[in-house]
């Protein structure tokens, strides 16, 4: 009986642990409000990571718009910035999920290039249709994996002055908000 | 001229062998006194058996002068039974007690010379030993043994009676066992009471815990399938039922945390409470008795 009661108090001391509810994600319009970027927006996904110097860091690059409206996307510029004493690019491919993805309409391979230069990665992905891509949230547009150098942290972060957003009719969407996505390497 | 004072003090004691006191017994015995036969233990008196013991049944207290009441009726006997001494014995007796009343006169004069009465709890062969106390105090003979089988019906010095139950033992179990303690001690209601509301409280803990772990899985769950949700629906849902998930683990937490201290607290309660109400020497010990005593004549 006294083990049952020190095991009483144990668990009671134990389990007395209330979890943070940290519903952050983003891809998600309204945790993304509830930090101040509104769409359309670009960002990375996930937010943040933690790796060994072999393993391999995915990062994916999302534009969010708006659920509650449609947007005739047709392409997009982003440009990308990271340490490049930490990191490396080792592969990066055009981005796949999601309804209204680049490479979802019609099976249409997207023109797709990126041009890497000391820490900064351009990424062109242009969407070849006679017919326009209705965008309603999120869509992926390009997956980046990336070699730890060096034990550290870096941010992975997009140059909104340099990004951008390009309707069917090929005017610019601006870009309401940014997020940038942490890497650290033990 | 030796010889002569060997003589002498021979013949003396063989004078002195034969002074040796008569004593006329009479016994009222209510029921059968096993193995009463005091002349067994007393073999160097000159015991006399009557059974005619109606003139002393009327109580001695009851007379004008209780030491010279009776002077006529112990000289007649004294004269028709050429005794020195009457004793007589009285043993009334219940299923727990019994009492023993001695008197002893004088047939010279007549006069009661020692009286005892003896109100004692019911022992084995109590009632012979009490008798032989009464007699071999009267001869100064009392044997120790006697003593020491009376001692059996004495309480032991305070610091020497070993308890069997004691509050202390009654916490321990309560500590260990809430409501153990009460029920130990015979305090049926408060253990069937403090157990009752312990094992209710013990329940809650149990089921408030279960819920919290079910409800911390769930938000992990939830929360993980939000992480990974790649439309706005999905993160609609999965963050709603995360959030719900979030607020039943912080309610269940708070359950868990109130019916512990709860329980924690009655199971400290309970232990003082067995140790109050626990079992203690009685201070009462004295047994009352009705003493019947026997009408005048």
């Amino acid at each position: 009986m006294r083990l049952f009661s020190t095991f009483l108090i144990l668990v009671v001391i134990s389990n007395c642990t209330v979890y943070d509810n940290n519903s952050d994600n983003p891809n998600d319009n309204k945790a993304n409000e509830e930090l101040g970027v509104f769409p359309p927006s670009v960002v990375f996904f996930p937010k943040e990571q933690t790796k060994t110097i072999s393993d391999t860091i995915s990062v994916g690059a999302y534009a969010v718009f708006s659920d509650t409206s449609i947007v005739s996307f047709s392409g997009a510029h982003l440009n990308i910035k990271y340490d490049d004493s930490l990191l490396e690019i080792d592969s990066i491919a055009p981005g796949w999920i999601g309804p209204g993805s680049i490479t979802d309409s019609n099976k249409t391979t997207p023109l797709f290039t990126y041009v890497e230069d000391q820490g900064v990665l351009d990424i062109y992905a242009y969407y070849l249709s006679i017919s326009d891509i209705s965008i309603d949230s999120l869509t992926h547009i390009a997956e980046i994996w990336f070699k730890p150098k060096s034990v550290g942290s870096s941010i992975v972060s997009y140059d909104t002055s340099e990004c951008q957003l390009i309707k069917f009719d090929e005017t610019i969407i601006p870009i309401n908000g940014t997020r940038e996505a942490s890497i650290i390497i033990q | 001229m030796r010889f002569y004072l060997v003589l002498i003090l021979f013949l003396g004691l063989v004078q002195a062998k034969s002074d040796s006191p008569s004593i006329l017994i009479l016994n009222e015995y209510h029921g059968k006194v096993v193995d009463a036969s005091i002349s067994n233990h007393f073999p160097s008196k000159n015991f006399v058996n009557s059974e005619d013991t109606s003139p002393f049944l009327g109580s001695l207290d009851s007379l004008v002068n209780p030491a010279s009441g009776r002077m006529s009726l112990i000289r007649e006997l004294g004269s028709d039974f050429d005794v020195d001494y009457v004793l007589f014995h009285q043993i009334e007796s219940d299923s727990n007690r019994f009492m023993l009343e001695g008197q002893m006169f004088n047939t010279r004069s007549g006069g009661l010379i020692k009286r005892r009465i003896v109100d004692v709890t019911s022992y084995y062969k109590g009632q012979v030993n009490e008798l032989k106390l009464w007699v071999g105090d009267v001869f100064r003979e009392v044997n120790k043994e006697w003593v020491d089988q009376r001692k059996l019906i004495l309480y032991n010095e305070p610091s020497e009676i070993i308890q069997d139950k004691t509050p202390e033992g009654a916490m321990a179990r309560s500590l260990l066992l809430p409501g153990w303690g009460q029920f130990y001690s015979d305090a049926y209601n408060s253990g069937i009471a403090i157990s009752s509301l312990e094992s209710v409280l013990l329940t809650s803990v149990l089921v408030s815990y279960l819920s919290y772990n079910k409800s911390v899985k769930n938000f992990k769950n939830y929360s993980k399938l939000y992480e990974e949700s790649s439309e706005q629906v999905e993160f609609d849902e999965y963050r709603s039922l995360s959030n719900t998930e979030w607020e039943k683990h912080k309610q269940y937490n708070s359950a868990l945390i109130y019916t512990s201290i709860a329980s924690g607290s009655l199971w400290l309660v309970n232990g003082i409470h067995a140790y109050i109400v626990g079992p203690r020497p009685k201070k009462d010990i004295i047994q009352k008795w009705n003493v019947k005593i026997p009408p005048a004549n």
